[in-house]
């Protein structure tokens, strides 16, 4: 039996929702110079908010000496604190995890119950994967992937082709983050954000309302902004049910996924609590 | 022209050594109380016109040319002063007691107007020394702010004076200019002069009818106990008289405090007709002072909304980005519940919020407190003044009356305004509120009991919260006395101002 905290406010516990993990996703698009440091942002900011994170990295492997998802699938590892110089969230690879979530033999919502299991917390855990597997985890679902653009000559096209998939294939409505630097008539670059948005009403007839934070401005405004954006992602945050699984077994998780690596991102698998 | 001050412990004592030195003709030109009881400046009727005359030959030095002059420009002001007294006797006829004050306030006012025809006779002014020095002080020279002087004797002290005489007593009332020499230079009825003899026809439209009420209130055991118990309930003198003067004459004192709090219950407006807050929902954005629980307010509806329809029916917005540990203590009420409290910096944010959280049963905004003249509420107004947006006025049931007073003169909204009453557990009287509400026909939402979130919360019962403001609370140093009744309603309803009393 858990002790409920002796205050004014024990009342509100018992109406609470059933204690869940939160999934956020973040789409990994090939923008890594600004994904990268946008996850440690958003992981920081929901560390301050109270939130305790695990960053699921589906863009790096799992090994045997770097274990992550697909270990957590199948047993509990005990505890992945970060070094003393880490941050303070957790960062666990997690393509192959991710891989045997979504195989064939999984229905979705079955997928993300084992997911909830294998998280048995409170907390955020944040997915940055590729628009395929997250299509395949979480089609359809009420979460709304997070999908930053940049100044990056490329960030137009993955940004739009991971747009266009994410709507027509997941039925997913990301939320389109602008990340350019400083004001874009002024510097002379393309403003992706504005671009991406001609592109999708032309061709996808979908209205897009990127959220604008700009990296260079002052600290403060930044994190400011982060806050708000680390709260929006949380309202339509995927809930996890812990439960056990009801009908048929889980995904069939195979060894022989173990070492894999998935292509889009796998540059970046030095990011596992390398910070 | 004689002046005394006269000070005692009770003001009957007081007007008791006037009347020794004036005799019959005693004109009382004010009653105040001071620290050690009560003080009181009185003249004889026989000085008025010894007064004019002073004037009119040339007040504080000034040629006769320019009293004359002042003299033209006060003759009409002073008619249509009787005029108006004139329109007041009408309204009073049915009132022995009061007509008698009447009567006598006009025999008063006849014979200074026949002092005014003298050709030697001046303007009427009266100033009213402030100073202690007992003597009768010569008239001002210097310019002043506009002056009420009255007199009012206080029938429910004079009676209760043994011995005293019975007769009422004169009104008398004399309006200074604010500028002497305007008076002397003007010729005929500026705006200026047209305001003052208006303020002035209130002053003694209100007078009488205080008087007259009084004097009613006193002949009537049963309405004057009500009124002292509705007094030290906590409601307004304005509001109880006003109540008071429909109560049907021949009701008992059982019927009559019935009557009362079945008024007091028809009056204050609640949603018991119809759905409760959490029920209806909408945006609410909760505005108030500082203070005053609108967090923990937000926390508690929140909670009441997530009850009925679940946790992700209830979005947390707060606008406060000032008080230490604001948005955290929200965020922790969010957390408790598994939703998000966002912070919204600006309008635009704020209204970007609003679309995120467009699905939701109820949205709660909490706001910033501010002092109700804090410059940077009519900023945080604006920034709430979205047509979705319905404000719910926190006010401490504990306040003051003129405290509550002051936050919804600030805070209300044009119309419909909505309050809710935190903190009822900690007020000792409740008639403030209930007071501020009746007169302001604010809509009561709701009620918080206590610090529990959300159990302390209970829908508006008007007839409980009035009930529960006419329970007895015990000896207290601030609650008047029967004979105090007359110095509350003396002062009750007299205009902000730099009275000379």
């Amino acid at each position: 039996m858990h002790d409920l905290p002796l205050n004014q406010a024990v009342g509100l516990l018992g109406l609470a929702a059933t204690p869940a993990a939160q999934l956020l996703a973040v789409v990994a698009h090939g923008d890594a110079r600004t994904e990268q440091p946008l996850l440690w942002q958003l992981s920081s900011t929901l560390c301050e908010l109270g939130y305790s994170v695990s960053v699921l990295d589906a863009t790096v492997a799992e090994t045997p000496d770097n274990p992550g998802l697909l270990q957590l699938l199948d047993y509990a590892f005990g505890s992945t604190a970060a070094d003393a110089d880490g941050p303070a969230w957790n960062v666990l690879p997690a393509a192959l995890g991710l891989q045997a979530l979504c195989a064939l033999q999984a229905k979705p919502a079955h997928s993300l119950q084992r997911l909830g299991q294998a998280f048995q917390s409170n907390g955020v855990l944040l997915l940055y994967a590729g628009v395929d597997p997250l299509v395949r985890l979480l089609g359809r679902t009420a979460l709304r992937p997070l999908l930053s653009v940049s100044g990056e000559k490329s960030s137009l096209l993955t940004s739009y082709l991971a747009l266009k998939r994410l709507l027509r294939r997941g039925r997913l409505e990301p939320t389109i983050l602008n990340m350019m630097r400083g004001d874009p008539q002024a510097s002379g670059t393309a403003d992706v954000a504005h671009a991406l948005r001609e592109c999708a009403r032309n061709f996808l007839a979908h209205e897009v309302h990127p959220i604008r934070i700009d990296p260079a401005q002052a600290e403060s405004h930044v994190d400011a902004d982060m806050r708000r954006l680390a709260t929006r992602l949380l309202e339509h945050a995927l809930a996890l049910p812990a439960g056990a699984p009801q009908g048929d077994a889980g995904p069939v998780l195979s060894g022989k996924l173990m070492g894999e690596r998935l292509g889009a991102g796998m540059e970046y698998g030095e990011m596992s609590r390398s910070h | 022209m004689n002046i005394q001050r006269f000070t005692a412990a009770t003001s009957r004592e007081a007007l008791a050594k006037a009347r020794m030195a004036f005799g019959e003709g005693t004109l009382i030109l004010s009653n105040r109380p001071i620290e050690n009881g009560v003080e009181v400046v009185a003249t004889g009727e026989d000085s008025l016109a010894s007064l004019d005359q002073d004037e009119g030959r040339g007040f504080n030095g000034q040629s006769s040319q320019s009293s004359q002059s002042g003299q033209r420009r006060a003759e009409p002001s002073f008619k249509e002063v009787a005029s108006a007294v004139e329109d007041d006797a009408t309204q009073l006829a049915m009132s022995t007691l009061s007509f008698q004050d009447y009567v006598r306030e006009r025999m008063a006012r006849r014979r200074q107007e026949e002092s005014a025809d003298n050709p030697n006779s001046a303007t009427k002014l009266i100033r009213i020394p402030r100073d202690d020095t007992p003597a009768p002080r010569p008239l001002e020279r210097q310019p002043a702010p506009a002056a009420h002087s009255f007199q009012g004797a206080s029938p429910a002290a004079a009676s209760d004076t043994p011995g005293a005489h019975s007769a009422p007593k004169a009104i008398v009332l004399k309006v200074a200019p604010q500028h002497e020499p305007e008076l002397a230079a003007a010729q005929g009825l500026s705006p200026h002069i047209s305001r003052e003899l208006n303020a002035m026809k209130d002053l003694i439209e209100d007078r009488f009818n205080t008087l007259n009420w009084l004097g009613q209130a006193r002949q009537n055991p049963i309405q004057a106990n009500l009124m002292l118990k509705l007094i030290r309930a906590g409601y307004s003198p304005t509001l109880s008289r006003t109540i008071l003067e429909r109560m049907p004459e021949a009701a008992d004192a059982a019927q009559s405090m019935a009557w009362v709090m079945d008024v007091l219950e028809r009056n204050l407006h609640t949603d018991a007709q119809g759905p409760a807050l959490q029920q209806e929902g909408g945006i609410f954005a909760l505005v108030g002072a500082t203070g005053v629980g609108k967090t923990t307010t937000a926390a508690k509806l929140a909670g009441l909304c997530a009850r009925t329809h679940g946790p992700s029916s209830v979005g947390l917005i707060t606008l406060d980005s000032y008080r230490v540990g604001a948005q955290e203590q929200l965020r922790a009420y969010g957390k408790m519940l598994g939703i998000v409290a966002h912070l919204a910096h600006d309008r635009a944010a704020l209204q970007d919020l609003l679309g995120l959280l467009s699905n939701k049963k109820m949205v709660l905004i909490d706001t910033t407190g501010l002092a109700p003249r804090d410059p940077r509420k009519r900023e945080m107004m604006d920034l709430l003044d979205i047509p979705r947006v319905k404000r719910l006025l926190v006010l401490n049931a504990g306040g003051h009356g003129d405290t509550l007073e002051d936050t919804v003169a600030h805070f209300k909204q044009p119309a419909g305004q909505q309050v809710i009453f935190s903190k009822i557990d900690e007020a000792v009287k409740l008639g403030p509120a209930i007071d501020v509400a009746i007169r302001h026909q604010l809509l009561l939402r709701g009620v918080t009991t206590g610090q529990r979130v959300p159990e302390d919360w209970e829908a508006p019962v008007a007839a409980k919260l009035v009930r529960a403001s006419m329970r007895s609370t015990g000896n207290s140093a601030y609650d008047p006395k029967i004979a105090d009744l007359g110095f509350i309603f003396s002062h009750a309803s007299s205009p902000a101002g730099p009275l000379h009393a």
